[in-house]
């Protein structure tokens, strides 16, 4: 693991590690972003781009263009 | 009144589900779960009911006919219960549902039940009016099940339809909106059913059902008497039998309940044959026996065209075609009746147009899970979407479950399902079985989240379905708002009839005269739902010619009497104009509003 922090490659006999300890590292973070990006697109879509979020967003007349 | 018998007729309707739903649970294989088969057991009731209403209303829909229908159903119900007794307290044990999701679907249920309750109101635009509610009435006032000829839309299968008929006639108009809380829970118990033999524990598998009755668009596909939700629960029902069948009787059940989904939409005869296509491609990888396969899909395919040829065999003989209206495919070989070419071509432009959703190309394809969670509403029927956990947590649920070849199975018939909805018809209601397999394969995600992610990960998915879950509700609140205040309020309820139903008025001074003959409605887009007594019109809203001369109105006016005409209907639409002149011929204006115009024929 510190091994690939560092960039390198280790070889445990002919097999190519690299790739899944770099899942095992970024998986879940990519799993995280994930989640989180399609939660932002919905609050704006369909929560500050409704029309009750629009009304409360005129409130704030540097966030309404939103 | 308005509310206990509405809810006498639904108990008796779900208890005669029951008793012939029994019949068939010496054909649901020993190795399925308690939810499985009381799943498997109502839906079997209520196709097996609606098909026999259906075949014995062509020649008998009296009230007497239904209830003795009824009865039989009720007292095969009461043999079960008597034999099962003791078995009953360990199925409800199996259904014990945990506290969070349990509240969630107990929020929307009530919601349902109450808002179920209120009086079908609307114009001719609500499907209910047009059609769900339209045919079921007639055919108790007629004693007989024949389709409504000006509107084209009453010839669609109507399995639910026919439930509806006897709804009514034990429970009144308002009995049919309660059995949305029939309908929700079906599809709920098919969908716990299928999380469970995907091997979701109990827990996991009541936040599937938690989801789903949370989703807007599955929620509009079950209330205002929409029978998708209904379809979608057969559909799935069938799948679940095909992907675990090994002997003969189990694809005859198969059959039963693609012959169900057939008999209650047109859609069914497209989800039969992705079924079937499924069967076959899982056979293949499966190096199963070539012989046994045509056999088994032999049984199930001859069960299916058994239990549904009674809808499309009335529809050719009544209508000339099996499906009508009929698919501009089907117009070379069949004489269709009552509906002029250039009426067919207008309907099918409509058709085209309304599901057009969010475009047909490759990319639009490629987009559609973000379309119908962001875009929802550019989907007819589809405000309110599906939630975020499709999108957000199947993805995972699909990597995790890869190996699982019953939720393969299943991922692999909602792609089949999904590419042919996406080119025929991207209405958002006719996909609520994709979005069911979807929740299933979320809550595997979010199971799986939970475990590669403990803390970011755990709350993120947990937000999401929080978000979903929460979100949903409110949208569901929102769409059953009215019904639900027309219920407490009876000076709500008023207002809403008057504002909500045209031209009610004369609908009321109609309904008040004693029966002397039909009323002639000389426009389309009147709703004869809200008319007691038999009516006439000669042209349909979707084009439909009710007459051999067509609309020919002077003609009609002449021949009043033979065609047995009392009174006659005239409306004028905002900006429009009567179509009669002030002082008709042959003709007394008896009744007189700004908009509308009631003359009793001399």
């Amino acid at each position: 693991m510190d091994l690939i922090a560092k960039g390198s490659r280790v070889e445990t006999g002919g097999r190519v590690r690299w790739l899944s300890s770099f899942v095992q590292l970024l998986w879940p973070r990519l799993i995280e972003l994930w989640i989180a990006l399609v939660l932002v697109v919905f609050l704006v879509i369909r929560i500050l781009g409704s029309e009750t979020g629009q009304r409360i967003l005129k409130h704030f007349p540097r966030l309404h263009h939103l | 009144m308005s509310v206990i018998l509405p809810i006498f007729a639904n108990l008796i309707l779900l208890t005669a589900m029951l008793g012939f739903g029994s019949l068939l649970r010496a054909l649901i294989p020993q190795s399925f779960s308690r939810v499985d088969r009381l799943a498997l057991t109502l839906l079997g009731g209520l196709g097996l009911l609606g098909t026999l209403l259906f075949c014995m209303g062509q020649v008998w829909f009296s009230r007497t006919a239904i209830f003795l229908v009824l009865l039989g159903g009720v007292l095969l119900a009461l043999k079960t219960l008597i034999r099962s007794g003791p078995h009953l307290r360990t199925l409800v044990g199996d259904l014990s549902i945990p506290v969070l999701p349990g509240l969630v679907i107990g929020a929307v249920l009530t919601v349902t039940m109450l808002g179920g309750f209120a009086e079908p109101t609307g114009d001719i635009r609500m499907d209910a009016i047009s059609c769900h509610l339209l045919s079921p009435k007639i055919w108790l006032r007629d004693a007989v099940i024949r389709p409504v000829i000006d509107e084209s839309t009453t010839a669609f299968p109507t399995l639910v339809e026919t439930q509806y008929s006897a709804l009514m006639a034990l429970g009144g108009q308002r009995a049919p909106g309660l059995f949305a809380a029939i309908g929700l829970v079906l599809i709920l118990l098919v969908a716990v059913a299928l999380a469970r033999r995907s091997g979701l524990d109990a827990h996991a598998s009541w936040w599937v059902a938690a989801l789903i009755v949370t989703m807007p668009v599955v929620y509009r596909g079950a209330f205002g008497s929409f029978v998708d939700a209904i379809y979608c629960s057969f559909v799935l029902a069938a799948a679940r039998l095909a992907f675990d069948a090994l002997e003969p009787r189990q694809y005859l059940l198969v059959g039963l309940f693609s012959g169900f989904a057939m008999g209650t939409k047109y859609f069914g005869l497209f989800a039969g044959l992705l079924l079937s296509v499924c069967v076959i491609l899982i056979a293949i990888t499966n190096n199963q026996e070539k012989a046994r396969v045509i056999k088994s899909l032999g049984i199930a395919g001859a069960t299916a065209v058994v239990i549904a040829a009674p809808w499309y065999v009335r529809n050719w003989i009544l209508l000339g075609c099996p499906i009508y209206p009929p698919p501009p495919i089907l117009l070379p070989y069949f004489h269709v009746k009552y509906f002029p070419v250039e009426g067919l071509q207008l309907l099918l432009v409509r058709i085209v147009r309304e599901g057009r959703g969010m475009g047909h190309d490759l990319f639009s394809f490629l987009l559609l899970p973000f379309h119908l969670t962001f875009h929802p509403a550019n989907f007819i029927n589809g405000a309110g979407g599906i939630g975020l956990t499709p999108l957000a947590l199947s993805p995972f649920g699909l990597f995790v479950c890869r190996k699982n070849a019953f939720a393969m199975r299943l991922a692999l018939f909602a792609v089949m399902l999904t590419i042919t909805w996406f080119a025929i018809a991207q209405e958002a209601r006719y996909l609520i079985h994709g979005y069911v397999i979807a929740a299933m394969f979320a809550v595997w995600g979010w199971s799986y989240v939970a475990t590669v992610s403990p803390r970011v990960g755990r709350i993120l998915a947990g937000l999401t379905v929080a978000c979903s879950i929460l979100y949903g509700m409110i949208m569901i609140g929102l769409a059953r708002r009215d019904d639900v205040h027309a219920v407490v309020s009876r000076s709500f309820a008023e207002k809403r009839r008057s504002e909500e139903i045209p031209f009610l008025a004369s609908f009321e001074y109609l309904n008040k005269q004693p029966s002397a003959g039909k009323v002639l409605l000389l426009d389309p887009r009147v709703p004869g739902y809200y008319l007691d007594e038999d009516y006439l019109k000669p042209r349909g809203r979707n084009g439909e010619q009710v007459l051999p001369e067509g609309a020919n109105l002077p003609r009609i006016l002449t021949e009043l009497s033979s065609l047995q005409i009392s009174y006659v209907l005239d409306v004028k639409w905002e900006g429009g104009t009567f179509v009669l002149p002030d002082q008709p011929e042959g003709l007394t204006l008896v009744f007189e509003r700004e908009d509308q115009r009631v003359y009793k024929v001399n």
